[in-house]
């Protein structure tokens, strides 16, 4: 058998090659495994609206001074039904949930993106209200 | 040198008096930051403003609700509202122990779908005529869940009221809101339980099961209002809010007290039954000689007078030669024993009263008014001198007895000079006498009633009570005191009087205390001592009046309102009752007066000058004092003092005349041709000065009259920061 060394440029391009070819493979098994990790970058994207709108409660809860358990516990009372929703110029939807009653204003809204995910910060609104008889 | 004499010692007094005047704990402790944030107002009726309505709220609420210091810090706007809502309230922070809201925000609609009435002066009521307390028990006692007016006129017809709405809104940033910990605790049972030391304690008051209201239509914190009415905040109200945020207490009150005057119950002097409780007067009796003389013209006539029961006589008919409508001026002597054989000597003769009234020609009876009413007890022998200053009496010669039930008439005689001169007897003077038995109908009353706390609203200085009569003239009184005494809220009256005034101040009590009366207008009765309300109690006010009657003018009675009252009349100076007729309605109206600027005159004149005054002693202004129907081009002096006295000036000659004040100083003045002159007095503008007492009265070179000089009656000024 006869034995014949590469000449050197061949071998420059073919180290090349082998080494983008490398590079390409990791690349893409990065990209894999960061989409299938919930605890990262897509959380918010298997929420849906609903849970978003009622940690928004929660939120704003806490902030006007409720306890968090107090806040956690009654929230779901203010979150009432999806009222309202439509089209934004985030691609996405702007999302209203209304618990409101008689004497009570009870109203969250959300702005999500293309992907479902929240844009700008939440509107809670939490009123007691007079009403003309 | 005498300190109270002395003007600057009075006025340094007088301004330690006042800021040592206790400050209500209730009142002082809720504070409402108020934050204007704008907005456009909408199109709506009436001239008011949203800040000058919203600030009128806050203070109601500030006065209403006692509790240690909390502060809130309140934005309020115009703003659009969806649908038919009116307003709404959005708790922005909270905090403390106990929870209580420390920031809110509340928006007006201004859509343009909210019809608005925004009241130019929200604490008058005026635009409603009827005013509704409704009451009901929730467990632990009765109490207001209801304060409304209704019958809305001109721009409050058919519109929302937004001080209600104010009123509202405000409430739900002291507690009842759903962003409120405090609440959502308290609603687990769906009601406010009430516990001490709040009053009604174990009442439950109900709540709306979806949102921070009270689930009692008639409150003011129900969910919706309707149009033309304005609700107030009810005890309900007040209590459902002092429970969830742990106020210590509240101060119901049914009115919005922005003035110096408390009206308990309205400040119309106009309307209401006339009930001549506990002032009231009746015609007087009478009983006469005769008035077809066949002599005369001596200037003092004897008579006795032989009571069978106790009686004040009030006045006498005379029969002069004087031209009809003459000005006629006399003095009534009196002694312990018959006239006869009295005549000309002045031993056992008491200079008594004055007596003042216009001729009605010879061979009428041309009445005499006293200043002062002569009481005479049954069974005696008085001895009475009728010494005319400027007319001449006309008799019938002869002696004559004249008697009735009550009393007999023994004429007389007559001389030509005062215990001097010729004396002619037997003499018929032609008189009659008016007078009122001591246990008359309306005579003497003892009368209590109750000044609510909701009425009386925040602490203070009373320095005035006035009535409202319903006819005009000059009310005397023989003895009048009046007490006040701070009962707790709500007070329900004993049938003894003594119960209810344990405690009590007297704050007026004079003898001989004459009034000066215009009918359908408030009249302050002369107080002379400040009372210092404490801002939370309901006040009795008894009134121990003996002797009404009425020396001008016509006998009639006073406006009454819906308070409760304790009377007993028609009682004999010997057998005062302790125990009275309870009634729950039909106490006189009365209103208070918290340092308002006043002015009236009080007392008598022993001779034709008179005085008043014009204006009142408003701080910053001037206020002037008067003296007509004066000597012509005569010498006038006016006298100030600080402290009312009723000091008879008989012993200096001046027959029946009073000096009516302590003379601090004095000032001479020259009366026109008209007999008038003036004093003006500027009241520094200093609050300082609210309470004092300014009064003055004048003398008047008068050669004509006893002594050479006559004296005025008296003028009273209370100095005030406002009018009522």
């Amino acid at each position: 058998m006869t034995t014949r060394a590469l000449p050197p440029r061949l071998a420059g391009k073919l180290a090349l090659t082998l080494c983008i070819l490398a590079l390409s493979a990791a690349a893409t098994n990065s990209q894999g495994a960061a989409a299938q990790d919930p605890g990262k970058q897509g959380a918010t994207k298997v929420e849906d609206p609903r849970t978003i709108a009622l940690q928004s409660w929660h939120g704003y809860l806490e902030q006007i001074g409720w306890p968090k358990d107090m806040a956690e516990r009654t929230a779901p009372r203010f979150l009432g039904e999806l009222s309202k929703s439509v089209d934004n110029e985030h691609g996405g939807q702007t999302i209203t949930f209304d618990g409101s009653r008689p004497g009570l204003r009870a109203t969250v809204t959300i702005f999500l993106n293309r992907a479902g995910n929240p844009v700008v910060a939440p509107v809670v609104e939490l009123a007691d209200i007079l009403e003309a008889r | 040198m005498n300190a109270l004499k002395n003007p600057l010692c009075v006025g340094l007094l007088t301004t330690l008096a006042a800021v040592t005047i206790p400050v209500s704990s209730a009142t002082a402790q809720l504070t409402i930051v108020r934050v204007n944030g704008g907005g456009t107002a909408p199109s709506a009726t009436g001239s008011g403003n949203l800040a000058t309505i919203f600030n009128a709220a806050c203070d109601w609420w500030e006065r209403t609700l006692v509790t240690s210091p909390h502060t809130l810090t309140l934005t309020y706007r115009w703003g659009p509202q969806s649908g038919g809502v009116l307003a709404a309230h959005t708790l922005n922070a909270q905090s403390g122990t106990p929870n209580r809201e420390t920031a809110g925000t509340i928006v007006f609609d201004n859509d343009g779908s909210s019809s608005w009435y925004l009241d130019p002066t929200p604490c008058n009521d005026s635009e409603w005529s009827t005013f509704t307390q409704n009451t009901s028990n929730y467990g632990g006692g009765t109490l207001i869940d209801q304060a409304m007016w209704s019958g809305a006129s001109g721009g409050a017809s058919g519109n929302h009221d937004l001080f209600g709405v104010c009123l509202h809104e405000i409430g739900h940033s002291l507690g009842l809101s759903s962003a409120n910990t405090a609440f959502q605790a308290e609603r687990g049972d769906n009601d406010v339980d009430v516990t001490a030391p709040r009053p009604f304690p174990g009442s439950a008051l109900p709540l709306n099961t979806s949102s921070a209201h009270l689930a009692i239509s008639t409150s003011l914190m129900w969910p919706s209002v309707s149009a033309s009415v304005r609700n107030i905040p009810s005890q309900a109200d007040l209590l459902a809010n002092a429970q969830i945020s742990q106020m210590t207490g509240i101060a119901y009150q049914a009115s919005c007290f922005d003035g110096c005057a408390r009206y308990i119950p309205d400040s119309d002097a106009t309307t209401g039954n006339s009930n001549v409780i506990p002032f009231g007067t009746s015609t007087p009796s009478s009983l006469s000689s005769t008035f077809t003389s066949n002599n005369g013209v001596p200037p003092v006539i004897y008579f006795d007078i032989q009571p069978s029961t106790d009686i004040y006589l009030h006045g006498l008919n005379v029969n002069t030669t004087a031209a009809i409508g003459e000005d006629l001026y006399c003095d009534i002597y009196t002694r312990t024993s018959t006239h006869v054989g009295n005549e000309l000597s002045s031993v056992g003769w008491t200079a008594r009263t004055a007596c003042i009234g216009v001729s009605a020609g010879q061979d009428n009876q041309s009445q005499i008014d006293f200043n002062s009413g002569l009481y005479m007890a049954q069974g005696a022998t008085i001895g009475v001198a009728v010494v005319a200053r400027n007319f001449l009496h006309r008799y019938t010669t002869g002696s004559n007895s004249y008697s009735n039930a009550d009393v007999t008439l023994n004429l007389g005689s007559a001389t030509t000079g005062t215990f001097s001169g010729s004396l002619f007897t037997p003499r018929t003077g032609n008189i009659s006498l008016r007078y009122q038995r001591d246990n008359a109908t309306w005579h003497n009353q003892i009368y209590q009633t109750v000044l609510r706390s909701s009425d009386l609203g925040p602490a203070g200085s009373i320095t005035g009570l006035a009535f409202a009569p319903t006819v005009s003239g000059r009310h005397i009184n023989r003895v009048l005191t009046i007490r006040m005494a701070h009962k707790p809220a709500n007070y329900s009256m004993s049938t003894t009087f003594a119960t209810n005034i344990s405690g009590g101040t007297t704050v007026l009590s004079e003898t001989d205390h004459v009034w000066h009366i215009v009918a359908n207008t408030w009249n302050e009765i002369g107080l002379e001592s400040a009372f210092a309300y404490n801002g939370t109690s309901d006040i009795v006010v008894e009134i121990f009046a003996r002797g009404n009657h009425m020396s001008t003018g016509t006998p009639g009675g006073f406006r009454t309102g819906g308070e409760p009252r304790l009377y007993a009349y028609g009682w004999p100076f010997s057998s005062q009752p302790t125990t009275g007729t309870l009634g729950a309605s039909s106490a006189v109206k009365i209103r208070a007066e918290f340092e308002c600027a006043n002015s009236g005159y009080f007392g008598t004149s022993c001779g034709p000058a008179l005085s008043d005054s014009v204006g009142t002693p408003r701080t910053g202004a001037t206020y002037r004092v008067d003296i007509h129907d004066g000597v012509p081009t005569s010498g006038a002096i006016v006298i100030l003092g600080f402290t009312r006295s009723a000091t008879s000036l008989t012993p200096f000659g001046y027959t029946n005349c009073f000096a009516w004040n302590d003379a601090v100083a004095s000032l001479f003045k020259v009366t026109s041709t008209a007999g008038f002159a003036f004093h003006n007095i500027s009241i520094p503008n200093s609050s300082a000065f609210s309470g004092l007492k300014i009064y003055s009265y004048w003398a008047n070179l008068d050669a004509t009259q006893p002594g050479g000089v006559t004296f005025t009656n008296g003028v009273r000024g209370v100095v005030g920061t406002e009018n009522p």
